[in-house]
């Protein structure tokens, strides 16, 4: 099943008025179009305001979706094109930064953000990273090693079956189970409503801190 | 939930965010994303697989503020929703699935069909019906116009002067020689020896380059097509083109050599 396939599953329950679809599509995506935003926009509040933007009006446009390209190179394009029309209305010239949504995807996205982002999205990224490194390197050898080559290499579950030489079915329980371990650490940082829990991130930095 | 049904689900949308699920999981994709959308614990589970995806890809920005989803969804739930007939959508989707793509692999054939492309319904495929049907269209019309063009041509060229009858066989009709209002049937030759218009039986007259040599020629005829057909070749020439005819070349100055 292809990325294509799955994320139009999602997108025909959000035509089918189910919202809630629409959410996940949001977890999926939202640091992705920030990112992308980021690199036209470098106020750290007009990021915010103009991903939010770009992710209601590609809800609005989904009603002439037709899935004839895939789901986010559609986001992507409807990102770009509003942080565009943002400097054109705040009378600002695009930067020399700008990314066609062809290669969106494949930018370095963690360039330039250290600059615009404020000390609590500071603190945030840099709790949430750590704790997922932390995670990682806790986690038995082949967990580490499954998650490892799926989400930094890419790899298919076959093909990750070829190089740790087991069956795919105990691949894909490796990484079931780094990620319900990494989850647990998450959850702590994240409350019920997806927010990040700064106090418990502070506490949680400082208990590393000291360990 | 209990908490086997709760891992299962979490198990299955891990799969499901690495797009490796199978036919045979129980569910379909689009059943297990209905439960996950009514389950906070696999929402959360989701986030939390995307966000590690994020971090470990170098997507996770500092630019977006916590609970940026949040507001986000409390922006969606406001709008009015989406209600679109996506059932003939969903449908005539073919997802291809992994286990198909394996097993296309393991007979080896070329699993190389455009999934994606079958996956992605196309609206305008009503639309790309009327190719065929406007292309058969174009092509009877023009073989409508090709026929009646070519009728009103052999009309024409039955109506028109006639500068050579094709064979002495027999052909009794009258044939036109000349550009006339009135066409005179005769076979007295010698009555219509000075006309312009003479209209005899074939029968009687050969070819036209090959006449019996008590029938009369019409002199007038004859100079008129030799001088037409000298003055083409001539044209030609001076543009470095060959006759078009060259046959009529050749008895055009045949005819010509004859009269002097």
């Amino acid at each position: 099943m292809s990325e294509k396939s799955n994320d139009l599953i999602l997108v025909r329950k959000v035509q089918a008025g189910d919202k809630k679809a629409f959410d996940l599509l949001v977890l999926k995506y939202q640091h992705k179009i920030g990112n992308l935003v980021s690199r036209f926009i470098h106020d750290h509040h007009e990021v915010q305001d103009v991903t939010q933007e770009a992710f209601i009006k590609a809800y609005r446009g989904l009603k002439n979706f037709r899935g004839e390209s895939a789901f986010y190179t559609w986001l992507y394009r409807i990102a770009i094109n509003t942080a565009k029309n943002h400097l054109v209305s705040a009378s600002r010239r695009p930067t020399d930064g700008s990314v066609d949504s062809d290669d969106a995807e494949y930018f370095d996205s963690a360039s330039g953000l250290r600059d615009i982002a404020d000390p609590y999205s500071e603190l945030m990224t840099d709790q949430i990273a750590a704790t997922v490194r932390v995670a990682i390197n806790g986690l038995p050898a082949e967990l580490q090693a499954a998650i490892t080559l799926r989400e930094l290499k890419g790899m298919s579950y076959e093909e990750i079956a070829e190089i740790m030489e087991c069956p795919i079915g105990t691949v894909r329980s490796r990484i079931f189970r780094a990620r319900d371990a990494i989850d647990k650490q998450l959850r702590p940082l994240i409350d019920n409503t997806g927010k990040f829990d700064a106090t418990r991130a502070e506490r949680k930095g400082e208990q590393e801190y000291e360990a | 939930m209990k908490h086997n049904d709760s891992q299962s689900l979490k198990a299955a949308l891990s799969a499901l965010a690495d797009n490796e699920r199978g036919d045979n999981e129980g569910m379909t994709d689009a059943e297990l994303i209905g439960l996950a959308c009514k389950d906070k614990e696999a929402m959360l589970s989701w986030q939390c697989a995307h966000l590690t995806r994020d971090v470990l890809q170098a997507d996770y920005t500092a630019a977006l503020q916590p609970g940026f989803a949040a507001r986000v969804s409390a922006q969606i739930a406001a709008e009015a929703p989406l209600q679109i007939d996506t059932d003939y959508q969903m449908k005539s989707e073919r997802v291809v699935s992994l286990s198909d793509a394996r097993q296309r692999a393991a007979q080896g054939k070329r699993a190389r069909q455009p999934a994606s492309r079958s996956a992605v319904p196309n609206q305008n495929e009503p639309f790309k019906l009327w190719k065929p049907v406007a292309g058969l269209g174009l092509a009877a019309s023009l073989a409508g116009a090709t026929l009646l063009f070519s009728q009103i041509w052999q009309t024409e060229k039955l109506d028109g002067p006639q500068v050579a009858e094709s064979s002495g066989d027999a052909v009794t009709q009258p044939v036109v020689i000349a550009e006339t209002d009135t066409v005179i049937e005769s076979n007295d030759v010698e009555t219509l020896q000075a006309s312009v218009h003479v209209s005899v039986p074939m029968e009687n007259r050969g070819t036209r380059w090959r006449m019996d040599s008590d029938l009369p020629r019409n002199e007038q005829i004859e100079q008129r097509l030799n001088t037409l057909l000298t003055n083409h070749l001539e044209d030609a020439s001076m543009g470095r083109v060959t006759g078009m005819m060259s046959h009529s070349r050749v008895v055009g100055y045949d005819s010509v050599q004859g009269d002097q």
